[in-house]
């Protein structure tokens, strides 16, 4: 297993502290960012790097910086800590066991980004995490990290730790605006992006925590060192969250194109109770659910994409023999219609039917005809809905329904469900 | 220079401004585009998803209503997918949706229910149980809310918060359960409420006055004006078996865009009132009894002709109305002039010299800062309150309010809250200050810092309790902002004023509170003018008039209508005809003066406390009735129409006094055209008044339309002058000042008449500043005496610091029998009852 | 009603950012750290502190999950049935729960103790099942875990 990176500090003693973090090095790469680079540098180095977000929609860092308005001030940054989509705790873990790794992050992509006051919208269950990086932007404060003149180079950032208070949608990215703006958190009209009008109508930057949490390493290890892990397209090292049915859950750091495979048995120690693996969910609940037949897919946005499914955030969530896969998409479904904002019709309306359809077949009143209404519900939900919360609700119906129609029909015909007893 | 792009809609191609919409584009080409959350008049949200079309080139469906059109775009709005989409949307709104269109009050006028009959499916593939949500209730007195039928487009929400600024409803819980409500179902307050009954594209909110009192496909709909106060809101007036039936706003984007206050829209029932008086009455014996038309018209027209032989035709008097159209008017004058042979013609509400028209209703929209000199547009003209309020939100434009009362606008700035009177001494005290300040470069402002030497802010705060702080606030604004929009009332001094504009630029206007002040005005309906203004002692004009009118006129100028009041007690007029004025609510001592009267004729639709002193009620016609012209605060002409009938054997007030005439003169038809008194239509007497008053020459019912006309108006240049200031003394025993004005609800006539405002009409309230309460033992509820030296009367206090410290406030209505002069503040003591 | 103490940090928050109203959503939960729940009252007094309408912060308020619109227990436990918990037993902690907490999801226990509710997945899927009892996660759970919860928590 080779060193990790992103996880270096996870499990050190102390890691949240400034001490510790800056035994172990932290801080140099802002230092040598600042010396070392002009802003349009270093957005150049993270384009260069490859670095895709982490956030679900993989969009490459740098290009989104560089949409950025020509001298339009003020600019904000905003990193998403909401970390909602069922299966993911990877940024928590990071939060958590090193904040000082994040925030130096912020401060270089601040930097590059020109941007003086940013924000992490930090979603509102993870209070522990909250308050070690309230702690931990008050030791960066008090070293002169943040704050006026940071480091003697002239460049002023300040860093705000702001709560969410319980609502999925507000990880997307406009919704996470409007919520920061103090607003319920429905999603905005794009265009205008965020990039060119976002948090208060001015040039927003939006990255993942772990997206931002790259940027120190490939300031200090160079564009080259990312683009030699993983793939072309898909370059650099990524955080996996699996969780399930496997023997040894838990967040694992691969570079991109590790097989799917090398993740369950070699890291997270295989299916529990050596049970028959019967479906993964790749990327998060939104992703579409797949077969043991790929368990050799390279874990990388091309790979997953060319079997149907995506990447999104990380989070492989593995189902074993004898768990009912339509109570799996009801609970799902259900979480979608939960968390649906409400604004627009389609996700509203759409979101709540499918659920009432599987709760139905689930509970033994299913119809055949349920199935093709599901999947027709689907499409009037997908590329229709106001954001792509819509969209994401879908992943595991169709999923589900193109992989165990047969389950669906078992449930239907005999008016049960086969695995309760 | 502006930029135009071609674009291709389902083949059909057309050139649009940059920054269209496909919506708006496609709507050029006539082509359909299903919406509910798009509103022109609101900020475009795109979240119903009704309207996504295909548009080449780009992927996915996008929104019609805020894709903005790019040149060589090539939509398409009819392809399989976008009609499977609507078919998809409108299913997923029914998933929820009650079906109980047959009781549903918007039946008939649905989007939803339009839409899926045009673009819906036919099958419901539906299975499972609706959502339950609350079914009707009330939101206030006005709207009724049913959740179950809302489709969650927001515009109901959207417009409280984008036009009146009172964001009242939301949308509460999120997903499948949101809710639009208010703060824990409290009433909604809104004064213009009602507008989101119209919003609403589906039967979620619906008017309370008019629920099930008809299926919207049998109305009889008459495009028409509100006569409710001085704007002249167009609206359109829904009837059913010729009974009025409710009112909803129709646009026009220089007066109310296509709102309505609620006073406009849900008053209009007064004519319904069961108080309505349905024919003539004669006193006999002491009391009014009924009577038929011939008999009252015989007597009251005897009457005045023996008064008027027996001393002459100058003890009669003739009282018009700002509350009557042009027609009525005119006719007054006429009879009193021609028929009866005097100039003692005058009405309440008459504009003074030098007042001036608003330049525009949506003035307030160009005004750096709104200047509301002891004015409140809330209860003077609500619907220049809603463009003030749309100005502050949308151009950041403030509000200086200077005055007794705090008006709700002076949120969006500062309210200097002073007694009446003094007025002119606070504007002193800006004046001082900005031909101080260096953000002003005007030629005034050397001679203005000079007359205002005198008046520092800290003198000034000193003598009126206005703070400095207040004051330099209200300067400051007027400094950074510029080009001040002053609104004034009927006691105004304009001195001050018009050197305001001559250092700061902008425009004053007098905020006219009646529907025809400059109508009744410009009719002749005064007792120096004839109809367009010429002087009576014009000789020419005399001629002219005599001629047409075949009379002989009387070359003296008449009595003002003070004048006319003052002489009933000294029995310079004994006899008087009052067409549609509540003199007795309205103006002070008019009760005691009419009372000496010899004889008293009144044209009404109620019998109103004036009517009650009079010895013939003549009943009339409410504008919605009949036909006629009206002219605004801005001066602009419009057309109230017919929508209903009058109740029976009641006629409108122009065929009422023509009437009369006709009764003095007999029918003699040998007179010339404009003698005679048979009219048989207000566009008879219309076209007479065009070949009369030179400005309304090229009018026509048919081209002032449902639009209306407005005759340009010079603009007077302002030379600024030095005016003087005066601090007023409370006499002794009488330490508080009474200032009195409209609320939104007033109790006056005809609106207190009106069955729908009754619950929330404001009654004999007095306003007392908790400071003066306390040392007099007042709260709230308390009966409270309120006496001037001219009487006293009871009112209940409401405690509050909406009203200066020393002054007292209440509607006219209330308190009318303590004032000086209407609009004119007066000394007054006050005692728990 | 909110304390002398939460009024000046209100004003904190609000100086915090660049526009006011986003402290709205920290001044709620202050509020109800201060009061447990954010009764009407105190939406009203956070709409007047913030300059906005009630109906306004009512809304906000009503769109989050953390803010409790109706009393609760001292504790309020919250059990993540979300995919991954409910993989390995989170209906079990659930039925636990409730037999051992004597009350159904929803409710609270009638010495105002408890308040016991399903929620959507809190990030923890790694130690799934798990519950979060105020601001404190507890993770891997089984009934005996739980029982030794309730039972420390029944002590404080
Ligand atoms: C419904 C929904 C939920 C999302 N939740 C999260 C989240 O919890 N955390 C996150 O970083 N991105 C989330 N995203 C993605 C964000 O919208 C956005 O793409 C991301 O924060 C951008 O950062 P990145 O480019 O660094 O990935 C979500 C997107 C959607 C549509
Ligand atoms: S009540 Fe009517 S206007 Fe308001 S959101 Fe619902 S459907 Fe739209
Ligand atoms: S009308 Fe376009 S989304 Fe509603």
């Amino acid at each position: 297993m080779a060193e990790p990176v992103l996880l270096r500090n996870v499990g050190v003693p102390d890691s949240h502290k400034i001490e510790v973090y800056m035994q172990r090095g932290g801080y140099q790469a802002l230092r040598k960012a600042l010396k070392e680079f002009q802003p349009a540098g270093l957005v150049d180095l993270v384009k260069r790097s490859g670095l895709r977000g982490r956030g679900g929609a993989g969009f490459p860092a740098g290009v989104k910086w560089s949409f950025l308005p020509k001298g339009v001030y003020p600019r904000y940054l905003v990193c998403n800590a909401d970390e909602g989509e069922p299966g993911t705790f990877k940024d928590r873990v990071l939060i958590e066991h090193d904040p000082h790794g994040l925030i130096e992050g912020i401060i270089i992509s601040c930097y590059a980004c020109e941007v003086n006051t940013a924000f992490i919208y930090i979603r509102g269950e993870y209070e522990f995490g909250a308050r070690r990086l309230e702690q931990a932007v008050q030791e960066a404060y008090e070293h002169g990290f943040l704050g006026k003149n940071i480091l003697g180079s002239g460049f002023n950032l300040d860093l705000i730790v702001h709560r969410g208070a319980g609502a999925y949608i507000c990880g997307e990215e406009t919704g996470l605006l409007t919520s920061l703006e103090g607003d319920r958190g429905h999603p905005k009209l794009k265009p205008p992006f965020p990039a060119s009008e976002g948090l208060y109508r001015k040039p927003t930057v939006i990255n993942n925590v772990e997206t931002l949490f790259n940027v120190p390493f490939i300031v200090e290890r160079g564009a080259e060192w990312y683009t030699s892990m993983g793939t072309e397209k898909s370059p650099g090292i990524k955080l996996f969250c699996i969780s399930g049915h496997v023997n040894k859950p838990g967040v694992y750091e691969l570079p991109l194109a590790t097989p799917l495979r090398t993740l369950i048995y070699d890291y997270a120690g295989g299916p529990l109770e050596g049970k028959p693996i019967k479906a993964i969910i790749p990327g998060g609940s939104s992703t579409p659910m797949i077969t043991p037949e790929h368990l050799d897919v390279p874990l990388d946005y091309e790979s997953l994409a060319a079997i149907g499914t995506m990447l999104g955030s990380g989070a492989v969530i593995v189902i074993g023999e004898g768990t009912c896969i339509v109570r799996t998409v009801e609970r799902l479904a259900e979480f979608y219609r939960h968390e649906s904002c409400g604004k627009c019709i389609p996700c509203r309306e759409g979101t709540d039917w499918l659920y009432k359809i599987l709760h139905r077949i689930e509970h033994g009143a299913g119809r055949e005809e349920d199935l093709p209404l599901l999947l027709d519900i689907c499409n009037n939900i997908g590329g229709k809905s106001f954001c792509p919360l819509g969209d994401a609700a879908l992943g595991p119906v169709r999923s589900s329904i193109a992989h165990f129609r047969d389950e669906y029909l078992q449930h239907i015909r005999e008016k049960r469900c086969p695995f309760q007893d | 220079m502006e930029v135009l792009v071609n674009v291709t809609i389902d083949g059909q191609q057309v050139s649009v401004r940059a920054g269209t919409t496909i919506l708006d584009a496609a709507k050029q080409l006539g082509i359909p585009i299903p919406t509910f959350c798009y509103y022109a008049k609101l900020v475009g949200i795109g979240a119903c998803r009704m309207c996504l079309v295909e548009v080449e080139k780009m992927r996915g469906l996008q929104t019609a209503c805020t894709t903005k059109v790019q040149e060589g775009m090539v939509v398409h709005t009819n392809t399989p997918e976008v009609v499977k989409t609507r078919q998809g949307m409108l299913e997923f709104l029914l998933t929820n949706h009650p079906l109980d269109c047959p009781i549903c009050d918007k039946g008939g006028e649905c989007d939803l229910q339009d839409q899926v009959f045009q673009f819906g499916g036919t099958v419901s593939r539906f299975a499972e149980e609706k959502r339950h949500k609350a079914k009707a209730r009330p939101l206030g007195p006005f709207v009724m809310k049913d959740e179950e039928r809302c489709v969650l487009c927001r515009r109901c929400i959207r417009f409280l918060e984008e036009w009146p600024g009172d964001p009242e409803l939301d949308a509460f819980e999120r997903g499948r359960n949101t809710v639009v409500d208010t703060f824990y179902g409290r009433p909604l307050t809104s004064p213009f409420s009602g507008n989101v009954i119209d919003l609403c594209p589906v039967g979620a909110l619906t008017s309370i006055p008019f629920r099930f009192k008809a299926r919207s496909w049998e109305l009889k709909r008459t495009p028409s004006i509100c006569t409710l106060c001085g704007v002249g809101c167009n609206l359109t007036l829904d009837a059913r078996a010729n009974r009025l039936l409710r009112a909803v706003g129709r646009e026009h984007p220089d007066v109310n865009d296509e709102w309505l206050c609620d006073r406009g829209r849900f008053g209009q029932d007064y004519v319904r009132s069961d108080q309505r008086l349905k024919t003539p009455l004669i006193r006999k014996d002491g009391q009014l009894q009924p009577a038929t038309w011939d008999e009252a018209l015989a007597f009251a027209a005897r009457r005045i002709q023996d008064i008027a032989q027996t001393a002459n035709p100058d003890v009669v008097a003739a009282v018009g109305s700002a509350r009557a159209s042009n027609e009525a008017n005119y006719l007054l004058q006429k009879w009193a002039r021609a028929a009866v042979g005097t100039n003692n013609v005058d009405f309440a509400g008459r504009p003074a010299d030098g007042f001036a028209p608003l330049s525009s209703v949506t003035a307030p929209l160009r005004a750096g800062v709104v200047v509301l000199l002891g004015v409140d547009p809330l209860g003077d003209a609500p619907m220049v309150d809603l463009w003030i309020r749309r100005a502050a939100l949308t151009k950041g434009t403030r509000v200086v309010a200077i005055g007794p009362k705090r008006p709700v606008v002076s949120r969006y700035g500062v309210w200097l809250g002073c007694r009446p009177g003094t007025e002119s001494a606070v504007l002193a005290a800006l004046l001082h200050l900005l031909a101080r300040d260096e953000r002003v470069q005007t030629p005034a402002k050397a001679d203005l810092a000079t007359w205002t030497k005198d008046h520092a802010p800290d003198r000034v705060a000193e003598a009126t309790g206005v703070s400095v702080q207040a004051l330099k606030q209200a300067a400051d604004f007027l400094a950074a902002k510029g080009s001040p929009l002053v609104l004034y009332g009927s006691g105004a001094d304009l001195s001050p004023v018009r050197d305001l504009v001559a250092l700061l630029g902008g425009e004053a206007g007098y905020l006219a509170p009646q529907p025809n002040a400059w109508g009744a005005l410009l009719m002749g309906v005064a007792p120096d003018r004839y109809p367009g203004g010429v002087s009576v002692e014009d000789a020419k004009a005399r001629d002219s008039f005599g001629k047409r009118w075949d009379a002989r006129l009387s070359p003296r100028k008449g009595l003002a209508l003070h004048q006319m009041l003052a002489g009933c007690r000294e029995g310079l007029v004994q006899a008087m005809l009052v067409v549609e004025s509540d003199l007795v609510r309205e103006h002070p001592a008019a009760a005691e003066a009419l009372r000496t009267l010899r004889f008293l004729v009144v044209v009404d639709q109620f019998l109103t406390a004036t009517a009650e002193l009079a010895d013939v009620v003549l009943p009339s016609a409410a504008p919605s009735e009949t036909d006629g012209t009206f002219l605004n605060l801005t001066r602009r002409l419009q057309r109230a129409a017919q929508a209903a009938c009058p109740p029976k054997g009641v006629r409108p007030a122009w065929k009422v006094i023509a009437d009369l005439a006709d009764a003095a003169q007999g029918k003699d038809k040998k007179r010339g055209a404009e003698s005679r008194w048979d009219y048989e239509t207000a566009a008879e007497i219309w076209r007479e008044i065009t070949r009369g008053v030179a400005v309304c020459r090229e009018c026509t019912y048919e081209t002032i339309g449902t639009a209306g006309w407005q005759p340009e108006s010079a603009v007077e240049k302002v030379k600024p002058a030095p005016f003087a200031v005066e601090y007023p003394v409370a006499p002794e025993g009488y330490p508080l000042t009474l200032a009195a004005g409209r609320a939104l609800f007033p109790n006056a006539t005809p609106a207190r008449y009106s069955p729908a405002l009754a619950p929330v009409l404001w009654g004999d309230v007095l306003l007392v500043h908790p400071k003066d309460a306390e040392g007099r033992g007042i709260k709230t509820g308390d009966a409270v005496r309120v006496a001037s030296a001219r009487g006293a009367v009871e009112l209940q206090a409401r405690v509050t610091d909406e009203v200066a410290p020393g002054c007292v406030w209440a509607c006219t209505e209330s308190v009318a029998a303590l004032l000086e002069a209407p609009d004119r503040a007066t000394h007054v003591k006050l005692s728990r009852a | 009603m909110l304390s002398d103490k939460a009024k000046s940090e209100i004003q904190q928050l609000k100086a915090r950012y660049p526009h006011p109203n986003s402290a709205l959503l920290p001044v709620l939960a202050l509020a109800q750290k201060e009061h447990g729940w954010l009764s009407p009252e105190v939406l009203e007094e956070v709409a007047e502190v913030m300059g906005l309408s009630p109906a306004q912060v009512g809304s906000v308020a009503s769109f989050y999950t953390m803010f409790n619109r109706r009393p609760v227990g001292k504790y309020l436990v919250q059990v993540c049935t979300n995919v991954a918990c409910s993989l390995l037993g989170a209906e079990h902690i659930v039925e636990h729960l409730k037999r051992q907490l004597g009350i159904n999801v929803g409710e609270t226990t009638p010495d105002g103790l408890f308040t016991l509710l399903e929620v959507e997945c809190l990030g923890s899927c790694g130690t799934a099942p798990v519950m979060q009892v105020n601001d404190t996660y507890y993770e891997n759970l089984t009934a005996e875990k739980i029982d030794q919860i309730l039972a420390e928590l029944r002590r404080r």
